[in-house]
């Protein structure tokens, strides 16, 4: 089981790195589009695999990712034009300036919980975004964002395939975080939470200190997203990070299947995919959303892995059945 | 220990000598849910103290006194609906491991190690008691027998030096009883100090060293369980008062 998954990953990985080099021969015209979906694919798979840790693995619910994706984007972009920063470096600084906006945000709204926690972080991301519209327009420029200057990496202007591995790169350490942090003590105690806190409040585990560390990461993810995409698109702007994004994160992640990383992952690939091959019908891309987001909710409530995963399992679940049946004499 | 008017608890004292099995029996209603709550600080007692090796606990939070080794099970089994028995475990030595969230994330040497160290501890405590073919199936999907074993095992799991049971029979048939019956006396030899709750008398009178017995928030006797099965008050708070003058 854990050989074949691991093969899988292997397959998907390797697939993912060469795309761009298939992509120039099969649709030569196509190669600078289909690398600007595959980095943009890159970005919202960190945001979704970010909300999977406080949502999916802590049972927490944020609405308000889009404000952390934000907060990613223009601390990237000012410490650059600002302080002429190189983006190698206001990269770091950006995810952890976005970690302390996180904590701060936490010690606010993680006072709450439940569905009153998705209406003060759904607050936040709003707040965040008409911020960057109406404040300091002279600091955070408006409506019209901000510019960032050429990349420029071993004297060679970067370009869409540099922007596309540099991505890519960021998706595999933060799937990589990810899944080391489940199946970790500190993932463990965030599971623990996730399905009874009075249980895990008793087994040693300290709530509020998990639920604000899964807070804290899963912002910092959304403020790695942001700088990314700061560079990437040349400049940030509220339309960026329109509070749509955090309502798309998460249909990603329940899609996909939620609490499951590979859930987020393939959730959002998925879904990104699809309004790309449904250019045709790009007015109605929220009205698709909504449309598969309750089919799922409704018939795959386990989101689409979960259901995949639970046809694959049934064949072994019916032979420990009839295994305890015998037993049982 | 109050809730609103209701007095639930009042001026309970006892002790759970070390090494020994305490039961604590009542009839229904009369506190002694509340009190395991009160012990393991899931409800704030209003006055008194609550002392675990001569240290005082009772402003301790919940998850502090279980990082002091109390363990528990609860009555209506509760959680990890989503977790395989193994991982389910493995989260029950949450007390006895400390890497922190970042070295989690990052796989440092130490969260590493730990991890390993216990996915063994899991793996023993589920060849204990006999349940390592149930290792990768989810909680739910097992017979709520197993899953009462899987509970207990949990919380013995993270080496508690008190464990509070909270009615580990309820709801289970009789010959998942005798399971638990087996599991309970193979924790009385490895010595750690539990108290117990239990309907099932028999039970009591087979595994309990010392017995308390509750009514309606107050302390009414406690005694070695011959001692308390033909104690006139216990039977007439259980029974009534024309059977325990009958039976004196």
């Amino acid at each position: 089981m854990e050989k074949r998954r691991f093969w899988i990953v292997l397959v998907i990985a390797i697939l993912v790195v060469i795309m761009p080099i298939f992509g120039k021969f099969l649709f030569p015209g196509l190669n600078r589009y289909i690398l600007h979906v595959g980095t943009f694919m890159c970005i919202m798979t960190i945001l979704a695999v970010g909300l999977h840790i406080f949502f999916g693995v802590c049972g927490q619910i944020n609405f308000g990712c889009n404000g952390f994706y934000a907060c990613g984007g223009y601390i990237a972009a000012l410490l650059m034009i600002n302080l002429k920063l190189h983006y190698f470096i206001a990269l770091p600084l950006a995810v952890i300036g976005t970690g302390i906006i996180t904590l701060l945000v936490g010690f606010a709204v993680l006072r709450l919980r439940h569905w009153v926690l998705a209406l003060g972080t759904a607050a936040f991301g709003f707040a965040v975004f008409i911020t960057l519209r109406t404040v300091a327009v002279g600091f955070l420029g408006g409506d019209d964002g901000l510019f960032t200057s050429k990349l420029i990496v071993f004297g060679k202007k970067a370009g869409p395939t540099f922007y596309y591995y540099f991505a890519l790169a960021w998706t595999f350490i933060s799937i990589l975080g990810a899944y080391l942090l489940e199946n970790s003590r500190a993932g463990r105690a965030m599971k623990s939470i996730r399905a009874d806190e009075i249980a895990a409040q008793v087994t040693g585990i300290n709530i509020e200190h998990y639920v604000r560390m899964a807070f804290l990461i899963s912002g910092m993810y959304a403020g790695l997203g942001g700088a990314l995409y700061a560079q990437w698109n040349r400049g940030v702007s509220p339309d960026s990070f329109t509070p749509d994004i955090a309502m798309f994160v998460l249909v990603y992640v329940v899609v996909g299947g939620l609490g499951k990383l590979s859930g987020a992952i393939i959730g959002t690939f998925i879904l990104v995919l699809l309004p790309e091959l449904l250019i045709p019908l790009k007015e109605y891309e929220l009205l698709i959303y909504a449309i598969i987001f309750f089919l799922v909710i409704r018939f795959m409530s386990e989101g689409i892995v979960g259901t995949v995963q639970d046809l694959l399992n049934r064949r072994r679940l019916v032979g420990m059945e009839a295994a305890d049946q015998y037993s049982q004499g | 220990m109050s809730f609103g008017g209701l007095q639930a608890l009042q001026s309970v004292t006892m002790d759970v000598e070390e090494g020994l099995i305490t039961a604590l029996i009542g009839p229904n209603g009369a506190g002694k849910t509340t009190l395991l709550n009160v012990i393991n600080g899931l409800l704030k007692a209003d006055a008194g103290s609550i002392l675990m090796e001569g240290e005082e606990i009772v402003h301790l939070p919940p998850h502090e006194r279980a990082s002091r080794r109390i363990a528990r099970t609860f009555q209506i089994l509760r959680g990890y609906e989503q977790q395989t028995v193994l991982e389910s475990l493995m989260a029950g030595r949450h007390v006895n491991t400390r890497s922190g969230i970042f070295s989690c994330l990052c796989s440092l040497p130490l969260a590493r190690n730990e991890n390993k160290a216990t996915k063994k501890a899991a793996l023993e405590a589920l060849d204990t008691f006999g349940l390592t073919p149930y290792a990768d199936v989810p909680l739910p999907v097992l017979p709520h027998g197993t899953q009462r074993l899987v509970e207990i095992t949990r919380a013995l799991v993270s080496d508690p030096k008190l464990l509070l049971l909270d009615e580990p029979t309820s709801g289970l048939n009789p010959r998942e009883s005798d399971v638990l019956l087996k599991a309970l006396n193979s924790i009385k030899q490895t010595g750690v100090t539990t108290l117990l709750i239990e309907h099932n008398m028999r039970l009591v009178m087979d595994v309990a060293d010392h017995v308390t017995v509750l009514n309606f928030g107050v302390k009414i006797t406690e005694g070695t369980p011959s001692e308390i099965s033909n104690n006139p008050e216990v039977i007439e708070a259980y029974l009534g008062r024309k059977f325990s003058a009958a039976a004196s």
